[in-house]
Formats: C-alpha cells, structure tokens, sequence
C-alpha cells in the first residue's frame, strides 16, 4: 500500500527513519546500519535490506533517496553510510558494484546542520561516517559558492540532484552568510524538497539547532550538546488533507534544548506540537533532566523540557527509537524516561512505543505509520505466524495451478 | 438435516486456535445454524488513526472494537468462511461487496481466491490477519490508494452480466450532462439458484426511437431479444470548473428510487429530464406484452477526481438493469439490480489474458495453409490477440477433419473453405481476418499480396501446408517479392517431429537452404534420420467415406497440438522479439515415452549464392558449412590445388543446386601446383555411406577444387563436368572452383 508514512527502522540505540510523503517522496533521517545487521548469517533485521526495499530507482536503476538528513554527526546516526551511500559526484557512481556489494543509494539533497562548518576537535571528535559525510558535504557547499560566483543569484535551482545540499541553522562565525539561497534558519517554515515545492506534501518548521548560547563555558562541549536539528513536519495525506500528522523529530537534542525551545516558544506551543514524537536521544533521561540518575538521590525532571515534549495532540503516538526498555539503571534508554513520556501519552489518550520491542523483542521489526487524514495509524497487529517466520521458521506454501 | 453437514470440531479446530492466538481478535460467539452453517462472532480490534482515539471512533465510523461475523458453509473446510460486518456499517468505502441495505455488510477481502488461500499452512491466520487489516483501512479510509487510481464499485459477486467495450462507451460521453440509446442484445437464463442475466451492446447502433423486438424464447435459453440501455453523464464542468464525483456510493440499489437517487449523486442527467421520467417514458413505449418483466438496462456515468486503477480513463461506468412491465407507469419501486461489467471480446483484452498486458502489435500474418496445424497455429495466435490474419486456402472442411482441425463446424460449416471457416473464428474473437479461398500455389506464385491486403504490410508468412509444391513456388520468388519473413511449419514421421523453418533477413537462408541444411543434418545425428527416413513417411490411404479416401497422416489431435503449441510460442517470440539476421531450423522430436517433446535449434548463416560461368542458368548454393570446409582445406594446401567432392540436393524444376557437405577426396587423388585430379579409390562406397546416412535425402552432386592462382575453369575442368554428367546419366552435375576471389562454379 503507498501513502505517505513515517518508518522507524530497528536500529538499536540509534536514529534511522525513513518519511515517505503521498507522491513517493523519500526523506531519510540519519542511518545506524550496524555490520551485523548487514550480515546474513546473522539474525539482527537486515534494516539496509528493508531500506532499499522501500526506495525508488532512477532512470539508470539506482536507488536513491530525495533526502538524507542527518541530524548530527553522532556514529549511531551515521553508521553504515559510506558503506551504503554514494557519497560523490554522480560522475563517480560505480554501475557495477564489486561481486557481493549493492548498488549504493543516490542523496540527491543532503540536508546538514551548520555544525558541519566546525572543525573536529578533542570533543567534537568524528568516525569515518561522519568524516565521509562532512567531506560530501562540503563538496556540495563548495560547489555551490563556484555557481554562485558564475551566475550571482538564483543558484540553488542551477544545481543538479545529487549535488543539492542544504544547511539548516546558521554558523556563528559568519561561514554561512553567503549561503541564504541554501539555508534552512531557525524558526523558519519550509515546504521545498529536492529543490521542489512540496507544500501540497509537507511542511517543515525548524526549531533548532540552537543558536550559540551567552556564557558557554566549553563551546565544544555544548555545541555538541545542542547541535542536533529538530525540525516540526506537518505531512499530507493526500493533497486535500495537508496537516494530516504532525512529527516532532530531534536528533539527541538534551535538556538545555527542551528549556531554551520551551522559553521561545511557551506563548506559542503550536510548533511543538505532535501526533508522533521520536523520544530524543533514544529515550535519554538526559532529555528530560539536568540531574544524574545515579549521582542524585531524587533526580527532578525539568519542568519546562517536560513542557516542551508534552504538546501531544490527541491521541499521538510516543516512539523511542532504542533497544527494549529495561528496569535496569541503563540510559539510554532509560526506565525512567519512559515512565515519564508514557505518562505524557496517557494524558493525551495516546501510546507509548518502543522500536526495539516491535512487534516483539526478539524479531523487531520497522514501525511504520500510515499518515491518514486522521493522524498516523499504527499498523494492524497480525498473528504471530508471520514473525515466525521472520525469525527463520519456515511457512511453507503450496504453489497455485492454473486449469 | 444429515450428519455430513455438520462442521466437525476437527475441521473448526484450527481456525478456533487461530483466533485463540490472534492478538486482534477474540472469539465471542458460536451458533451452528439450522441450514449446517456455522456462524462465528468475533469482536475485532482495530488501530484507529491517533485523532480518532478519544472518540473510539473515526471519521469513517469504524470502531475500535468491531463485531465481525465469520459464516462456515456447510463445504467448510474446502471452501473459507464468508465475512460480514454490522448492518450499518460505513457502505460508502471501496472494497464492499454490492448488498441491500438492509443486510449485513459483506467486505471484499482478498484479491485473490479466498477458497484457495484458506487452504494454505497458514490459511486461518492468513484470513484473520487480512480482515484486521482491511479494518484498520477502513478505519483510515485507506482501502483506496488513489495514487493508483480510482477503485472501481465492486462487481464481482452478482449474477447479471452486461458486455460492452468500455472505450467505446466511453467515446459517447460528452461534455454537457446527456444521455444516449443504445441497442441492447439480451439472454434471459436460470443457472443454479437464480435466474441469470447476459446482455450486450451493440454501441455502434445508436436507437433513434425506441425500439425493441420484444421477447422469444429459445430451446437452451429461457427467454433472449433486444432491448435498450440507457447512458447517462453528467456535466464536464461548472462555470470553468472540474465536476468530479468523489464520493463512493454504496452499492445498496434495489429499486427504481434508490437508482434515480445514486444517479442524482454523480450528477446524470438524461435529456435535461429527471431519471425516472426518461424510464417512465420509456418503459410506457415498449411493445412487449405487458404481463412479463422486461429489462431495460442503465448505464451510469460517474466522473472521478483521478483515472480508474489500471486505466487511463477517469469516467467510471456503473450498469443497472430495471425491470419494466411495458406500457405500464414507472413504478419506484420496480426492481432493480446491479449488473456486472465484463469487456466484450477484442485483441486488448486477449492479450491481457494471454501476456498481462496489451500493446503487442504484431503486424499483418499471412497463414498459408488452414488444415490442422495451420488453423492451430493460427487460432493460437488469434487468442493472443494477435493479427490481423489473411487466410489462404481453397480446400472445403468436411467430416473427417473434425478428427483434428481448430474449428469444430456444425453441419453449416462443413463444405465452407477452411480459410473462411478459420476466417469467422478469428471474427469471433473480435480479430481481423480476411479469407482467401484461392490455391495456394497460384497465390504464393504471385506474392507479394501486400496490395490486395486491406491490413497494411505483411509482417509475417507462414507456410503449413506441408506441400512441396508451396514450398518451390515460395522457392521461385525473389527476395523482394516475399514481404516479411517466412516460417516453415511442418510434422513428419506421423507427428513424431516437427520442424520450424525460419528464413534469414533477404531471404538469405531460404526456406530450400534450411530443408537442405536440416537434411544434412541426419547424416551426423541418426535419430533425426529414423524419422526423415522416407519408410517412416509414408502418407497411407484413410478412408472417409464410400468408395472416398483421403492420402494423409493418421495422427491423433494430441500430437498435432503438441507440435502446434510450441511452435505458435515460437512464432510469438519472434513477433515481441524480432528477427534475427540469420535463419534457424528448430527439429522437435517426440521421445520414447510418447510425451517428451524436445526442441533443438540450429543456426544457419548466410549462404554463397553463385551464378553459374556457363550460363546454362542454374543458379548453386553454397551452405556456410561448405564454405568453410573449403575454405580451410585450400588453405591448408596453400599455393598447391586440392579439391573434392560435393554433397547437396538438386532442384531441377527451379534450375536450383544447394551445396550443404564437402567430402574428403579418395586417397588416390592428386594434387600439383596447376592441376587437381580426383582419385578413384573408395569414392562410391563413401558418396553412398553419405547419402545413405542423409535418409536419402542428398545425393552426391560433383566436385570441387582450388585455383590458388584465381581463374575460372579450364577447358580440363569442362571435360571433367561432360564425364561426370554422362556417368551420372544426364542428371545435372556441379563443379564449384575455389579462388582467393570467391568462389565459381559451374553445372553441364
């Protein structure tokens, strides 16, 4: 069934999800492809397999998407990127895959936070991943600055897919300010996918990262601590139904993130709301506190992040994106942390889910939402034949006849 | 009520297990019904959309929790239990079986063969997990993806038919909101339970008044006539705006009334009239006796937001049939029922059945021949809706070829040329045909026929007679008097082989190369040989009536479909694929078992065509085999002359020599720088080993040797050929000379 839809990916503690809009538009928020995920002989879902499944193909039959956005350079948001990602110009792309390999996946728009602009540093250090998507990326903003200088303005619709890149949030030390034609600014809404306009699709307000903060004591550290995009999406069911799931996504934005976005914007709560929250950070207490769990006695949680990730629209959905929840001092994900955004989810008549544990803990599956006019829609719980079989228990089947 | 109609608790078992296990269903009932049915009731969980949840209801009016009821049939379990929701139940979704609405609501769940999927491993969770599923889109209004297109009302459940092809409906339809008459040809039937309906458009015919011929019974039908239908639209637009109908009406019309109420929704409007004024107008004006329902069937047009799935149109075509008692006001509550849409028969929907998908266009065939494997072929081709087809031959069906001809005649038939027979069976699967009841010979003498054919260019030419004479008269013709490409089809050894004969691009392989090159053929593969042996061919005397036989194979129909059937695919892969610049000959063989057909394909590349030196106008043949056997012993011998001897088969009436095997001279031949002698020693009792092997079908046809130096045949050579004719007793001989130019030759 197409539609539009909103799939979590079982990852782990990791992010990867994939927004399919109506017209079979593909967004891909970050990746975590762990290499036994990959590996056939192992029983870990072979998530790059169910994401390629659910891709189109260009006219040459590659796979791409129109988006890769990574919400920041953490390895559990990035991992397995270089390895199934074309990460060059499109002159570059290998047709022939060597013998075992697939095809890799085309980003025809990379969407990367202003953060790519920091050089690594003792804190800010970078996997492989992340360096290969920093270096793509600044192929593309490189790219762009050359066109501008050979056309002036109206640059962004000279560049080809595969070349498109956007940079959501602006760098302090001024790095961005000759790139407003590919800039996605804080507090800012936009509809334009893959250089085309989508607002009959999907809309997205930009909430962060933040901007630097007055007194940042260790810039790195901080920076880090809230570099990550959180972006608002209003997604269409079909082009009568335009704010038909409203998907609050925000990489491992902490606290501090949740105290600043709820002071901006507690007058104006309708761009925190959501149909279907991804818990931040894998569903850290971090989020949610600025105290330890193990260090202070009766840890409190902070009153305004709690705010600020409790605008749940009636019966929305909670998703934490981790490994099953455990009773066991883990974080992430934390018992605790659940037990708070269960909490926010019962108050709205919605539901909490976790990644790792659809449909069960020991075959996790990805989750997808359907986006219907009335909100996403949890798939239909089927028997537990059919994950089985997922978990190498054959079905058998007799072959049909003709006569 | 008898024992066997109670379901047994071994036959429910699993389905109550699969309920027990299913984490969206839960059984809340179980009531065996008097008629041997059981019912189950279940209560079905569903995932509402997040908004829906703190109304426990969506928009679509699905419930979190939904009553659900499973009816056994007394089959049961060969055949899978039949779903139906709550009466009231939202009706205006896709997917729903038409229904009165005042009865249970029967969903559409597969589709595919419930019965079929039931019987499966996982049957039982299978149908569980497909009715939560078509819930949870209802409760999303998701059953339709209209990125696919618009979902067509249901119609797959109902007992009354009307054919028609829906492009041409289509084309009736205008901008502003109308209506049009048109004749309508009907059977009235009882099948099983219930009285049945078939009717047919004839849209071609427009009714300027209204007619009908009223009703006659006929000996297998219960009652066939003509009557009308009623087409009716709506308007294209409103005051520059799009008028689509977006809505999907439930399919609950039993009566006039609710009929001229779903019209009222999609907007139809006949004539500027309300519905039920034109039917009352004419039910009043028909001429049949009053005291019998007559049908009179509508056609509504509905105009949808996006095309229909798998179509290209957006005008959705929903039929009805009212029964009227002539003469008598329109009665609103008349009876009505929704009638069923089937494709009249045409080339795109044949080939939806046949290929998946229509657009093949294979061009103009030309059959020669429409005896039994002719009219298979061709009928195969014809099903495939492909064509069009011109038809060529003169013989009359008559009773004996019941036994094995494509078309079983009645006694009309019979004594009509076959290609006329063949011709309206063609038509009958609405394919092009033209018959030609000509002698084939005379025809295939003079092709090209392109001008007299009325479908454009021949594509291509197939030959199924199994005549010799057809063979040479196609044989005589240059390659430009022979549009398309010509297959040979024919059986040997009482149907035990058969043969495909491809020619090449120019003519080059012709159909003679490729018997000759299938005849060299035996002399290495002696399977081939048994049955190209003239014993195993001989045609035997079958009687067919008093003091009447035929000359003919006796070979069962099987056989001759056997045969018939792969070589119509082979003509299929050509027609999708193309032709290949070479020419192929594809031998099939029956095997031991009697059953095992296999096919071999070889090659045959372009063949050396000389002019004779001595214009005696005789034209040789050499087959790529030879060719290369030549080439190489010349150049193995270098600046020194070798040669030898040449098996092949002489076409005398045509003036025609095809070279198909070169044979190692005796050992007792000479070879010098100027001169070449062929020995003695051994030569006979190898030419004969040869044309033994060959079934007799080659014969030693004279010699041949190389001028390293170039040059055309000396006045020795000329001797040479004199002595070989006169020792072959006049029977025309060849000498090919091999030059680092080409070859020569020469024939006495």
């Amino acid at each position: 069934m197409s539609g539009a839809s909103v799939r979590f990916f079982p990852v782990g503690n990791g992010d990867m999800t994939l927004i399919t809009l109506w017209d079979g538009t593909t967004i891909l928020i970050d990746v975590n492809i762990r290499s036994a995920a990959d590996d056939p002989n192992d029983a870990t879902f072979d998530v790059a397999g169910d994401l390629r499944k659910r891709l189109k193909k260009d006219a040459q039959g590659r796979p791409y998407v129109d988006v890769f956005l990574l919400s920041h350079p953490d390895e559990d948001h990035c991992r397995g990127l270089s390895r199934h990602f074309h990460l060059a110009a499109l002159s570059a792309y290998q047709d022939k895959p060597p013998e075992g390999e697939e095809l890799k996946i085309i980003v025809r728009e990379m969407w990367s936070s202003a953060l790519v602009f920091r050089r690594a540093s003792k804190i800010l250090t970078l996997c492989e991943d992340a360096k290969a998507f920093n270096k793509e990326a600044h192929r593309r903003i490189q790219l762009f600055r050359q066109r501008k200088k050979l056309y002036g303005s109206y640059v962004r619709s000279q560049i080809d897919a595969g070349d498109r890149i956007l940079v959501i949030g602006e760098d302090e030390n001024g790095k961005t300010d000759d790139l407003s034609e590919i800039l996605m600014k804080v507090d800012e809404r936009y509809s334009k996918v893959n250089n085309e306009e989508k607002n009959q699709h999907i809309s997205m307000f930009i909430l962060g990262p933040l901007p630097k903060q007055e007194n940042e004591e260790d810039e790195d550290a901080l920076a880090k601590n809230r570099s990550s995009v959180v972006i608002q999406f209003t997604i269409a069911a079909d082009s009568a139904h335009q704010d038909s799931c409203v998907f609050l996504t925000a990489g491992d934005a902490e606290v501090l993130v949740w105290e600043k976005l709820w002071d901006k914007h507690w007058d104006g709560t309708s761009v925190l709301e959501y149909d279907l929250l991804q818990t931040p950070h894998h569903c850290s207490w971090h989020s949610l506190s600025w105290d330890s769990l193990s260090k202070v006695e009766n840890p409190r949680v902070s009153p305004k992040a709690k705010s600020a990730l409790s605008q749940a629209k009636g019966g929305a959905f909670i998703v934490a994106t981790s490994k099953p929840i455990k009773n066991d001092g883990n974080d992430p994900p934390s018992f605790q942390a659940k037990n708070v955004y269960s909490g926010i989810a019962k108050t709205a008549k919605g539901e909490f889910l976790c990644s790792g544990e659809y449909p069960n803990e020991r075959t996790p599956e990805s989750l997808e939402f359907a986006v219907t006019t009335e909100g996403p829609q949890k798939p239909a719980q089927k028997s537990e034949a059919k994950t089985a079989a997922a978990a190498g228990q054959a079905i058998t089947r007799q072959p049909y006849g003709h006569g | 009520m008898s024992r066997q109609t109670i379901i047994s608790s071994e036959a429910l078992a699993p389905l109550l297990l699969a309920i027990q296990h299913h984490p969206s269903v839960k059984l809340a009932g179980q009531v065996p019904l008097p008629s041997g049915e059981t019912e189950l009731e279940l209560r079905v969980h569903v995932e509402l959309p997040s908004r829906s949840k703190q109304t426990g209801q969506s928009l679509t009016g699905v419930r979190e929790v939904e009553p659900v009821w499973l009816l056994l049939p007394r089959t049961f379990p060969f055949r899978a239990p039949a779903a139906y929701l709550r009466k009231d139940f939202c009706r205006r979704l896709p997917h729903i079986n038409p229904g009165r609405s005042d009865e249970r609501v029967k969903p559409c769940l597969f589709a595919g063969d419930p019965d079929e999927i039931w019987q499966q491993d996982s049957g039982p969770n299978t149908y569980l997990d497909q009715l939560v599923v078509w819930l949870s889109r209802a409760a999303a209004n998701r059953l339709m993806d209209l990125a696919q297109g618009w979902e067509p009302i249901r119609r797959d459940v109902l007992l009354d038919w009307i054919t028609c092809d829906l492009g041409q409906v289509r084309g009736l339809v205008e901008r502003y909101a109308g209506a049009y008459l048109i004749k309508t040809f009907f059977v009235q039937f009882s099948h099983g339970n219930g009285r049945r309906l078939f009717s047919a458009l004839q849209v071609e015919q427009r009714q300027k008044s209204l007619r009908n011929s009223g009703r006659y019974a006929t000996p297998s039908r219960e009652a066939c006539g003509i009557t009308n239908t009623l087409l009716t639209w709506s308007n294209e637009e409103d005051e520059g705006q799009p008028q689509y109908c977006r809505e999907y009406c439930p399919e609950t019309v039993a009566t006039v009334s609710e009929l001229v109420n779903v019209a009222r929704t999609y907007g139809c409007n006949a004539f500027g009239l309300k519905l039920e004024q034109v039917l009352d107008g004419l039910g009043q004006s028909l001429s049949a006796k009053s005291s019998e329902w007559f049908p009179l069937m509508v056609i509504l047009c509905a105009r949808r937001p996006v095309h229909l799935i798998n179509e290209t149109s957006n005008l959705e075509l929903i039929p009805y049939v009212v029964d009227v008692k002539p003469g008598k006001p329109l009665n609103p509550d008349w009876p009505v029922r929704p009638l069923g849409h089937r494709d009249s028969i045409c080339a795109d929907l044949l080939q939806r059945m046949s290929f998946g998908r229509a657009g093949t266009v294979s061009g103009t065939i030309l059959q020669l021949g429409c005896g039994s494997l002719g009219s298979k072929i061709a009928m195969h081709l014809a099903r495939a809706g492909l064509g069009p087809f011109v038809l060529v031959d003169n013989k009359i069906l008559s009773p004996h070829n019941m036994a094995r001809h494509a078309i079983v005649g009645n006694e009309l038939d019979m004594w009509l040329a076959k290609s006329t027979v063949l011709q309206q069976a063609i038509q009958r699967l609405g394919g092009q045909a033209q018959a030609r009841v000509e002698d084939i010979v005379e025809l295939a003498a003079k092709l090209p026929p392109d001008k007299l054919l009325s479908h454009g260019k021949t594509r291509l030419v197939i030959d199924s007679t199994a005549a010799l004479c057809v063979r040479e008269a196609l044989c005589s013709l240059s390659p430009n008097a022979v549009s398309g490409r010509l297959v040979n089809t024919t059986l040997y050894a009482d149907g035990r082989m058969g043969i495909i004969l491809t020619e090449g691009q120019g003519r080059n392989p012709r159909v003679d190369d490729l018997v000759v090159s299938l005849y060299d053929q035996c002399i290495d593969t002696s399977h081939l040989r048994a049955q190209l042996n003239p014993d195993s061919n001989a045609l035997s005397q079958v009687p067919l009536g008093q003091g009447c036989s035929s000359s003919t194979m006796a070979i069962p129909d099987s056989r001759i479909s056997m045969f018939a059937s792969a070589m119509a695919e082979r003509i299929q892969q050509m027609l999708a694929g193309g032709f290949s610049e070479e020419g192929d000959v594809w031998t099939g063989l029956v095997g031991e078992d009697g059953i095992t057909v296999s096919w071999q394909r070889s090659t045959v590349g372009h063949v050396t065509v000389l002019d004779v030196d001595n214009k005696t106008g005789w034209t040789v043949r050499l087959l790529p085999s030879a060719v290369a056997t030549m080439q190489a012993e010349a150049k193995l011998w270098g600046s020194t002359e070798t040669g030898g001897m040449l098996l092949g088969r002489v076409f005398p009436l045509r003036r025609c020599i095809i070279v198909s095997r070169v044979l190692a001279p005796p050992a007792d031949s000479r070879r010098g720088p100027f001169n070449f002698t062929l020995g003695f020693e051994g030569a006979t009792e190898r030419i004969n080993a040869a044309q033994a092997a060959s079934a007799n079908t080659l014969h030693y046809l004279g010699t041949w040797h190389s001028h390293p130096l170039g040059g055309s045949g000396s006045s020795t050579d000329y001797s040479t050929l004199r002595t070989l004719t006169k020792q072959r007793d006049g029977v025309p001989a060849v000498m090919v000379i091999w030059t680092p130019n080409g070859f020569r030759a020469m024939v006495s």
